[in-house]
């Protein structure tokens, strides 16, 4: 199966399940659960359940293409289910059985892994499902989001996309995974990965990104002493993406990293409760809002 | 009249350190839950798994006891007027229990005389009071983290998702937050059914076996080490995994399967440390050698039947080697420079806000251990100096970054490759120890001196800014730190003074400027070593209280002093002299500022002798002390015990004449300054006397 028709295949699933099909958010993110549908959707008591592809930045984790399973870019594939459903394990075998893995041929584990964003202010237990010793997805059942206890609890589904593509195509490397017939993941975005690296790693300018760290930070608060919450949320994403670049050029030391991520949280735990007391007054004058 | 019982907790995956003991936890609660409830059985086991906590009660009684129990009505007064006739309230009571007041019966109680009813209780049927108690006992696990997953408020560390009570062929009925029992249980998740139904106890077993589970967590273990025993046979090797990774794994699975794997021959050429880490840490299999070189096998564990057509082979060979890929990136990385090299980059590494870089850091742990190289007469001072030059150089490569538990090992690596000497290697490596409680402590001299320096270095700079532990919170782990010092100290028997030490490196912080005092300091070091000899050397909270109660800096001859207590604790003649001393102690508190006396002023005979008798223990304590002749001091005390006794039976100390009086209490000062040389010995339990109790808390400052 191509890489794109395992993105088509699972915003199938997930849509016979119900879930709102979106697209991705348009800012720089580390994680699909930077996507407002994610971060501002599990708060407050609806109901919502919504899936959508999210291109991700780790410049960390970037090695010049080299490395078939690191890369600095990648794309997620989220899916959020509030409440989360009493069969929701059953539910994510489901999916891999609809994109055609025969699990039971391989050796398969929900395996300890407590997640947790500092940087968002969330945290969740659950646990990474594993394929054969790789991590294809992490699967969670979020307690807090933004500082706030999330009730209900939401289910949470991030696939490795390409990792699960991988098994289905049976090739060693990302970029080697087809892309569809004519193309391969490498020829989109091999080159792209090793400029990236350069950049993330050693060309960066820090003295630019120290600074536009703090020009985001500050018009976060100058959007949230303005009830901005949108663009507020924005700043932050920009922060927390400013933080990641800086830490790959290893421009922050340690100690000063925990001072950068209390920042970064501190908006986004502002963002929340920002959004949250809108929800309310929402509820007081009339029924019905929706949804980020 | 019994039957067998069964309780099993359907979980999501339960995460693997854990099961043993929440399984174990389930078996303790539900005995205790019997007992309580007066029902009797003959054994109780646990069955866990990463997807169920069972507990197996055999010959469960069927029903509760009767039991008679008595109700409190009227105040007997109350209950009968003048002509000694029942009232309408004693009455009233009587048939409320379905009695005649003839009936009652009449019992003092401390409020007066009431009157009381004997009523019998009906013990309950076993099956209906575990429908009531399993919800409680469920919820009584206590849990390392909790979570909630639906509606009901419910939390455990992982969603329930069935319950399944079976007493004999009685299926018990029980709700927990959302969830209701029924009696069908689960097999393995790829490869039992789901839902089946269980009638009987023995059903459930064998089903539980013929749906993919096994069932005894001892005999999943069992497979996992024999199918390395296999290996390590096939290829004369050893596997290099900690008994811990071993249990995790068999807790991990309900059927494990072991499945062999092979990586490159040209990762051979990592340090087989980085090696083990990588298979270990990141995927949970289990490498091998052979003498001191690695194999370039691995076995990793399914969850399941035997991999037959390779493919789990092939998905374990793919991550193996991407991730050994990622380790010699690192690895060559970092080769690129000496260690001294990336030393230096610690100058740019903040360790705390207030104590500077790590750099800074650094130059203090070899100011430290330096001096306790010396202190303890190690020798090697070079090498010392060298260790704690470099030990903190591996922080910022970034092998360590990735792999943080590696931290101090590829410093030692690293050292090795760059020629340094094989002492300052193996220091290196032994600087953490011990990280955890149970870890060793370094073995060699320069080891111990480099982790004495650093873990000292860290509390006391820690500690000067403010940042004590407080309750659950110690962020930095002073407190395992610490007790890490002592353990050293004990174990090798140091003879340090630390408290001597720390005030011998008091100018090294002299740049926080005003801080907290070394007062806390040494607050904090006799709380912990407190704890320690209570806990892991099972000293006695009094002698302990006794002999903390003057500071010593020098854990080992803290200890050496409460094992002497200990020797003679109980006797007759030391029971009467620390009743004595108490005596001496008890008058002076509040005085202590009086320490001068003038033997001139001693008007008794009795007085005297006590003098003279003092003098003498005095004069020989003097000369036994600085060998830490223990028992000698304590035969010394001895013989005060009866001059003592008769001075307080003769001596009115708290005389009207005020200078006579101060005299007394001087002279009693000094007197109780002697007994200190031991510790305080009036906090000492003796039979019939209560001394101070503070069995939970630390020391108290005399």
């Amino acid at each position: 199966m191509y890489f794109q028709d395992l993105l088509l295949k699972l915003e199938e699933f997930w849509r016979s399940q119900g879930c709102l099909i979106q697209q991705p958010f348009d800012i720089e993110v580390g994680a699909g659960t930077f996507h407002p549908s994610t971060f501002f959707g599990v708060l407050g008591p609806k109901p919502w359940k919504v899936a959508y592809v999210q291109p991700s930045r780790r410049p960390v984790d970037g090695r010049y293409g080299d490395n078939p399973l690191r890369m600095a870019f990648y794309y997620q594939y989220q899916v959020i289910l509030k409440p989360a459903p009493d069969d929701f394990q059953d539910l994510y075998l489901e999916s891999l059985t609809y994109l055609g893995l025969d699990v039971k041929k391989h050796d398969f584990k929900f395996e300890k892994d407590d997640w947790k964003s500092p940087t968002q202010g969330a945290w969740g237990l659950g646990w990474q499902a594993s394929l054969d010793g790789m991590e294809i997805s992490q699967f969670t059942y979020f307690q807090q989001m933004g500082g706030i206890d999330l009730n209900p609890v939401t289910g949470e589904i991030t696939y490795g996309t390409e990792r699960l593509s991988m098994f289905l195509q049976g090739v060693e490397s990302a970029f080697d995974l087809k892309w569809n017939a004519d193309h391969t993941y490498g020829e989109v975005l091999l080159e792209y990965e090793k400029d990236r690296c350069d950049y993330n790693f050693e060309k960066s300018n820090a003295e630019m990104l120290f600074k536009s760290f703090d020009l985001y930070e500050a018009e976060a608060k100058s959007c949230l002493k303005n009830n901005l919450v949108y663009p507020a949320y924005e700043c932050t994403c920009k922060c927390s993406n400013l933080f990641n670049l800086l830490d790959a050029r290893r421009a922050i030391s340690v100690t000063e990293r925990e001072r950068f991520m209390q920042r970064v949280q501190d908006l986004s735990k502002s963002c929340a409760r920002a959004y949250v007391k809108r929800l309310k007054a929402a509820e007081a004058s009339e029924p019905a809002q929706p949804v980020s | 009249m019994s039957r067998d019982f069964l309780l099993e907790i359907g979980v999501e995956e339960i995460p693997p350190k854990v099961v043993p003991e929440l399984g174990q936890q389930l078996a303790t609660l539900a005995q205790e839950l019997f007992r309580e409830n007066r029902l009797e059985f003959e054994s109780v086991k646990a069955y866990y798994g990463p997807r169920r906590l069972s507990v197996l009660a055999q010959n469960l009684s069927e029903q509760q006891p009767d039991i008679e129990r008595e109700v409190k009505g009227p105040a007997k007064k109350a209950a009968f007027d003048t002509q000694g006739h029942p009232t309408k309230a004693a009455e009233g009571f009587a048939r409320s229990k379905g009695l005649s007041v003839s009936d009652l019966i009449v019992k003092k109680t401390d409020e007066g005389e009431y009157l009381y009813a004997k009523e019998l209780v009906k013990g309950k049927r076993t099956p209906e009071l575990l429908t009531e108690l399993l919800p409680a006992l469920i919820k009584k696990i206590s849990l390392p983290e909790t979570m909630r997953w639906d509606d009901s408020g419910l939390r455990f560390i992982r969603p329930i998702r069935w319950l399944l009570g079976l007493y004999g062929e009685e299926s018990i009925k029980f709700t927990l937050g959302r969830l209701e029992s029924a009696p069908e249980t689960q097999g393995n998740r790829f490869f039992g059914q789901r839902k089946i139904p269980v009638k009987t106890i023995v059903e459930y077993f064998e089903k539980l076996e013929a749906n993919g589970v096994i069932y005894d967590q001892e005999k999943c273990l069992r497979i996992v080490k024999d199918a390395l025993l296999q290996h390590t046979a096939q290829f004369k090797a050893k596997h290099t995994a900690p008994e811990s990774l071993l249990e995790e794994i068999a807790n991990q699975m309900e059927h494990p399967t072991a499945v062999l794997g092979k990586f490159p021959q040209e990762y051979l050429s990592l340090p087989k440390e980085v090696l083990a880490s990588t298979l270990i840490e990141h995927q949970k299999f289990v490498p091998f050698v052979a003498g001191d070189q690695a194999l370039p096998y691995f076995v990793g564990f399914r969850d399941g039947p035997e991999d037959t057509d390779g493919t789990i082979k092939a998905g374990y060979e793919r991550i193996v080697k991407a991730r050994l890929f990622d380790a010699r990136f690192f690895f060559e990385n970092d080769r690129k420079r000496k260690l001294s090299d990336f030393a230096k980059d610690l100058r740019s590494v903040v360790y705390q806000e207030k104590l500077g870089t790590i750099w800074d850091k650094v130059e203090r742990t070899r100011r430290w251990a330096v001096e306790i190289g010396k202190r303890a007469g190690f020798g090697q001072l070079p090498e010392i100096d060298k260790t704690a030059f470099l030990c903190k150089a591996d922080l910022v490569t970034s092998m360590v970054g990735e792999f943080p538990d590696l931290e101090g090992i590829v410093g030692g690596i690293y050292a090795t490759l760059d020629r340094e000497p094989s002492a300052v290697a193996q220091g290196i490596r032994e600087h953490h120890l011990p990280k955890n409680a149970g870890d060793p402590i370094p073995e060699s001299a320069v080891g111990t001196a480099v982790s004495l320096a650093d873990k000292l270095d860290t509390i006391v700079s820690l500690l000067l800014t403010g940042e004590a532990p407080t309750g659950s919170r110690d962020p930095f782990g002073l407190r395992r730190k610490a007790n890490g010092v002592i353990k050293i100290a004990l174990e090798k028997q140091l003879n340090i003074d630390f408290f001597q030490l720390t005030r011998d490196t008091e100018e090294m912080y002299s740049f926080l400027g005003k801080h907290k005092g070394f007062e806390i300091v040494e607050e904090f070091f006799s709380e912990r070593l407190y704890q320690i000899l209570l806990q892991e050397y099972n000293v006695p909270y009094d002698i302990l209280n006794a002999v903390l109660a003057t500071r010593d800096g020098n854990s080992a001859r803290v200890l050496r002093k409460v094992r002497s207590l200990e020797k003679i604790r109980g006797q007759k003649e030391f029971t009467e002299l620390v009743i004595g001393f108490s005596r001496a102690r008890n008058i002076t508190q509040g005085h202590s500022s009086l320490r001068e006396f003038d033997s001139q002023l001693f008007k008794d005979e009795v007085e005297r002798d006590l003098w003279r008798a003092y003098l003498k223990a005095e004069s020989q304590i003097a000369k036994l002390a600085p060998n830490e002749d223990y028992a000698g001091i304590i035969e010394q005390l001895l013989k005060l015990k009866a001059p003592i006794d008769t001075y307080f039976d003769a001596v009115l100390v708290m005389a009207p004449d005020r200078e006579l009086r101060q005299n007394r209490l001087g002279f009693l000062n000094k007197l109780v300054a002697l007994f200190f040389t031991l510790g305080d010995l009036s906090k000492i339990v003796v039979e019939g006397q209560s001394a101070a109790m503070e069995p939970k808390n630390a020391p108290r400052k005399s």
